[in-house]
């Protein structure tokens, strides 16, 4: 089937964006019947619109249809007294019909980001009501995507959903000293919704690219605010960038997942390294020094580099002591180990991994294990790399990580005959 | 050529459940078959109907909320079509989406002089 560009994603983004209005509009207590008027536009558009042919400005009709069936609900309920201060509330908004003056829109929708990552909800209920909400997927292509089950994102939500109502109150970007502490929250949920998404999962591909797309987008509508555009979001958005330019490269045609050192770098795209080259040039301005800066930093000279070998290695082990430094974990101290190997040798990367080993209780880490294996491999210990493999292979529980695990032992027992 | 008639029947209660994209998705395979017959000079006329509507009996001294036909009964739109005869008709629909989703099609000869 052929699509029409033009119209990709309309309802998912429309809807996100007409959410947002109408809750900037009404209030969060509204959010059950916002959501419901929304869905029920949408369904009466795909009834019309497979008749005929979309509109010009479907935003325009679609806020029309949802905000009447709104007012035709509070109507009902007896509660519309509560709006009749806002004038006639059945004309559209101007924005809404000239589709060059999305200011007003980004702006609906930039509240809306940080009213889903209000503190009353705790991380993944802001993740989730993130993706419903702003980005209008469904609970089955959330659950697809997070490898939950159905239920339980339903729970989730419905859970989120009575915070919101109840605690959000009127949609604002916080200002003054109140905007720093929630900038952080903000950019730490996009930046988890995009590893949710760039995870090597068997999720729905699909989905999970999209999550990435969206994740770039929300923090694009950060990026138009002059308050919110700071050093630490720049690097955010160069990071994702760089990550999404090698989104296709890092899995193979028959779905494994293939390490930096054997991605065809031809495949890398393009335009994604500009966008993250020009990012991280602005988020190098300034003194502030923060986690995204720094794997943007990572990841913007693995770009750079023709080849694996020629990769300016010394630099990326400079970024990545001094990410240690700031936001130190297990995850962070096992990445560095892989540089730590290619500079200064397998053996003193065997040593610091064995005190790692103790620091961050990582017996149980499949991470931690599968590193182990590589050092143990190239140091001509198969037999303890076999072991290590196995190891990995058993406390994984992703399936596309565990057939390259599994791949790995293979060939190291294909050695060993 | 003769006009034909089709009244689609059902797949209401799945579409409620599509999620945003797949909904989308529906309504673009829709356009697509139709935009196809009306290039192949097919298509005369067509519309979606509403949920909602009043069944009128006895010069109006009767009137329910209708349709009262089952959920899976009530037409949701109707087409008009080109055919050289009935099996025509029912070639040419073949190819519709509704099927996709459970509904039927009900095809009839629009009768003239």
């Amino acid at each position: 089937m052929q699509v029409n560009s033009s119209i990709d994603h309309l309802f998912r983004h429309e809807y996100g964006k007409i959410v947002s209005y109408l809750t900037a509009r009404y209030g969060s207590k509204m959010l059950d019947r916002i959501e419901d008027a929304v869905q029920d536009a949408l369904l009466k558009a795909m009834q019309v619109w497979a008749f005929q042919s979309v509109p010009r400005n479907p935003s325009a009709w679609l806020y029309r249809v949802a905000n009447n069936r709104l007012i035709d609900q509070l109507r009902r309920d007896k509660r519309l007294t509560d709006f009749d201060a806002l004038g006639d509330i059945s004309t559209v908004p101007e924005e809404l019909l000239s589709p060059l003056s999305g200011d007003d829109i980004a702006d609906e929708q930039l509240k809306m980001i940080f009213a889903c990552c209000h503190p009353a909800m705790t991380e993944g209920e802001q993740i989730m009501l993130s993706l419903k909400l702003l980005c209008g997927l469904s609970v089955r292509e959330i659950a697809a995507a997070l490898l939950k089950k159905e239920e339980a994102v339903k729970k989730a939500i419905t859970r989120a959903r009575k915070k919101f109502q109840n605690e959000v109150g009127q949609l604002s970007v916080p200002s003054g000293p109140a905007l720093g502490g929630r900038h952080k929250v903000v950019l730490k949920v996009i930046y988890l919704l995009f590893n949710e998404g760039y995870k090597a999962t068997s999720g729905d591909a699909l989905i999970k690219k999209d999550i990435c797309e969206e994740a770039i987008r929300l923090a694009g509508f950060l990026y138009r605010n002059p308050y919110c555009r700071t050093a630490d979001l720049c690097g955010l958005l160069a990071l994702m960038c760089f990550h999404s330019a090698r989104f296709d490269a890092r899995i193979s045609k028959d779905g494994q997942l293939l390490t930096l050192k054997k991605q065809d770098r031809s495949l890398w795209d393009k335009e994604y390294m500009q966008w993250g080259t020009d990012f991280l040039n602005q988020a190098s301005i300034g003194n502030s020094v923060s986690r995204y800066q720094l794997e943007a930093g990572i990841a913007g000279y693995h770009a750079d580099a023709v080849s694996f070998e020629e990769t300016n290695w010394e630099a990326i082990l400079s970024l990545y002591d001094l990410l240690e430094r700031i936001n130190p974990g297990p995850m962070v101290a096992l990445n560095r180990l892989v540089v730590v190997d290619i500079i200064h040798g397998t053996q003193n990367a065997l040593e610091e991994l064995h005190s790692l080993k103790s620091k961050y209780q990582l017996e149980n880490n499949y991470m931690f294990h599968s590193i182990h294996a590589e050092f143990l491999e190239s140091n001509s210990q198969i037999h303890e790399a076999a072991a290590a493999l196995e190891r990995a292979i058993h406390l994984s529980d992703n399936a596309i990580e565990m057939k390259f695990l599994e791949q790995r032992l293979k060939r190291l027992k294909d050695c060993m005959k | 050529m003769t006009k034909f008639l089709y009244l689609f029947r059902g797949g209401h209660g799945v579409m409620d459940k599509l999620s945003n994209e797949e909904k989308q998705a529906h309504m673009q395979q829709w356009q697509t078959w139709m935009q196809g017959l009306a290039q192949e000079g097919k298509l005369v006329d067509g519309l979606p109907l509403g949920g909602e509507g009043k069944v009128v009996e006895k010069r109006g001294s009767v009137i329910s909320d209708g349709p009262y036909a089952e959920g899976k009964e009530i037409v949701g739109g109707y087409l008009i079509v080109n055919a050289e005869n009935l099996d025509g008709a029912v070639d040419i629909s073949k190819g519709c989406p509704i099927f996709e989703y459970g509904g039927n099609i009900e095809v009839r000869e629009i009768l003239s002089m």
